[in-house]
């Protein structure tokens, strides 16, 4: 039974951290200058990857301006 | 085993990308550019050799006393994410140079499964601390590696005529099957 209850409180410490430093990291302000940065991913395909969203809108920017 | 034999192993006979299929993902997606390919290659080498030291720790000195060894992917997973978390936070907040160069390619990074590959790899072959250090830093210098090497070939390719059909990512896996054959040839290196 203690085990299992040190396996939930380690596993629920990790999940919490992980939190914490998402939180902390969103309020964190990007350094000037990289404000509008955009990865240079051509998309794989993958169409689940938090990238794509990025990638897409670039790509229509860059469309939009032609 | 000897360490060299071990560095060379990891990076070329037993290149992630091209034995093990890998980290696909940013093989294909960032390999377009040879900027972005050096970027996303040391930011790799940096996130992978943090968390897979992390883990040998997590592992030995937390889970192995607690007779947890069960957990280790899910805490592995969870150290990994929260690990690149803290690498942006820190990257952000006190090198705005470097998050210029690599910011962009932590969080392609927190999802590539390389990373967890390699954390993994060190216990299941229950490496020492010495050789999970060389291992966590030649499995992602093999990456690069690949990376840079498919990147320049792929600015190559965009000059060049290729086929309709085979524009984009055919014939770039066309090229990856065509590394992976030759560098089949090293495995009697060590």
């Amino acid at each position: 039974m203690v085990r299992i209850i040190v396996a939930v409180v380690l596993a629920a410490g990790l999940f919490l951290l992980n939190v914490v430093l998402l939180r902390l990291n969103k309020k964190t302000p990007v350094p000037e200058g990289c404000e509008n940065l955009t990865p240079d991913c051509s998309a794989c395909g993958m169409k689940d990857c938090a990238m794509r969203g990025t990638y897409e809108k670039k790509k229509e920017a860059e469309n939009g301006n032609c | 085993m000897n360490i060299l034999a071990l560095f060379i192993s990891a990076m070329l006979i037993n290149n992630i990308v091209l034995t093990k299929f890998l980290g696909m993902c940013p093989f294909m997606g960032v390999s377009t550019h040879l900027d972005s390919a050096i970027g996303m290659g040391a930011a790799v080498i940096f996130v992978i050799f943090g968390a897979s030291v992390l883990s040998y720790f997590l592992y030995y000195f937390v889970l192995v006393p607690l007779n947890l060894e069960y957990m280790q992917l899910i805490t592995f997973i969870l150290l990994i994410a929260a690990f690149v978390q803290f690498v942006e936070l820190f990257v952000k907040k006190f090198s705005p140079a470097l998050y210029k160069q690599l910011g962009i390619y932590l969080p392609l990074i927190t999802t590539n499964c390389t990373v967890l590959y390699v954390a993994q790899d060190n216990i299941t072959k229950g490496y020492t601390l010495v050789e999970t250090m060389v291992n966590s830093i030649a499995t992602p210098a093999g990456f690069m590696l690949m990376l840079v090497i498919f990147a320049t070939i792929r600015e190559r390719l965009n000059q060049n005529n290729v086929p309709k059909s085979f524009q984009g990512n055919p014939i770039a896996f066309v090229v990856a099957g065509i590394m992976a054959i030759a560098f089949s040839a090293l495995a009697g290196l060590v």
